[in-house]
């Protein structure tokens, strides 16, 4: 990602990475109480890992080249027990397995990946704003 | 602020605009790439801002810091104040701790702040450079 307008690609790397993490907030809170999934537990909170990103290994030159999202983990903390004897999904007892799914941390995070990703979106027109400033030199 | 020799060159045309402005605009260049970079891993776990000290080490060069200086008489002498043609904008990290769960200690309202100055200066280094080359402009054109 080394470049005459590295700054753009860094702030974009960010971007993709906040997005991603939008995403998989968006499909926990989707599913924040889905019982069943495909394994047959109850689904389980997901989030995202981020790494930073260095060139400086490839090309052996100081060069950044922003960050990347290194896996989507899986939250293995325990499900919430519900007592809901109606519910289908009740054993014997009559309590339900519920997704490990905090909805305020959910939503908190949210603002979180929201913030990160305007302040990449503005980074990018600040970078665009320089290089204009750099090209009008001498006019 | 500028001792004489580096405002006039004797019959050479030299001038201070054209070593120093290229230089500053490469380091604000360098620097605002490392705020993005601080940006794009506001959310990544550990990650320790970094940050440019260009403008300390320009200070140094032009004799300008509280530092002491070693005084030389020989290029070959340790020396600790940089010269002109040598400062360069080196990039460092900030280890310092973070008071976020997760060790990384960007500070993302700071990174805003810097990013706005970052490019206020690197505009303003590019509106001198303008001026610089104009002046010889009017020269050459005689005024015109």
């Amino acid at each position: 990602m080394d470049g005459l307008f590295n700054a753009m690609n860094i702030s974009s790397s960010g971007m993709a990475a906040e997005r991603l993490r939008l995403n998989i907030i968006s499909q926990n809170l989707a599913n924040a109480e889905t019982t069943k999934t495909d394994s047959g537990d109850p689904y389980r909170r997901k989030s995202v890992v981020f790494k930073e990103v260095l060139n400086s290994e490839l090309s052996g030159t100081d060069s950044y080249g922003g960050v990347r999202v290194e896996e989507v983990q899986e939250d293995l903390s325990p499900f919430k027990i519900v007592y809901d004897p109606t519910n289908p999904q009740a054993n014997e007892e009559g309590y339900v397995e519920m997704p490990n799914v905090n909805v305020l941390k959910e939503m908190v995070d949210m603002i979180n990946a929201q913030r990160a990703y305007e302040l990449n979106a503005s980074a990018v027109s600040a970078a665009k704003a320089m290089y204009n400033a750099g090209l009008n030199i001498g006019k | 602020m500028l001792s004489k020799k580096y405002i006039l060159g004797g019959n050479k045309m030299y001038d201070i605009n054209f070593e120093l402005l290229p230089k500053y605009l490469e380091a604000k260049n360098t620097e605002n790439q490392i705020i993005n970079q601080n940006i794009a891993n506001y959310s990544t776990p550990g990650y320790k801002r970094k940050y440019v000290n260009f403008d300390e080490e320009l200070k140094k060069a032009l004799g300008n810091s509280d530092e002491i200086k070693l005084k030389t008489n020989n290029p070959s002498h340790i020396n600790n104040t940089p010269s002109l043609e040598k400062v360069q904008a080196q990039i460092e990290t900030d280890n310092s701790k973070s008071e976020r769960n997760d060790g990384n200690n960007v500070d993302i309202d700071n990174e805003e702040k810097n990013l706005n100055i970052n490019y206020l200066e690197y505009s303003t280094a590019a509106r001198l450079m303008t001026y610089a080359i104009q002046r010889y402009n009017l020269v050459v054109r005689s005024g015109k």
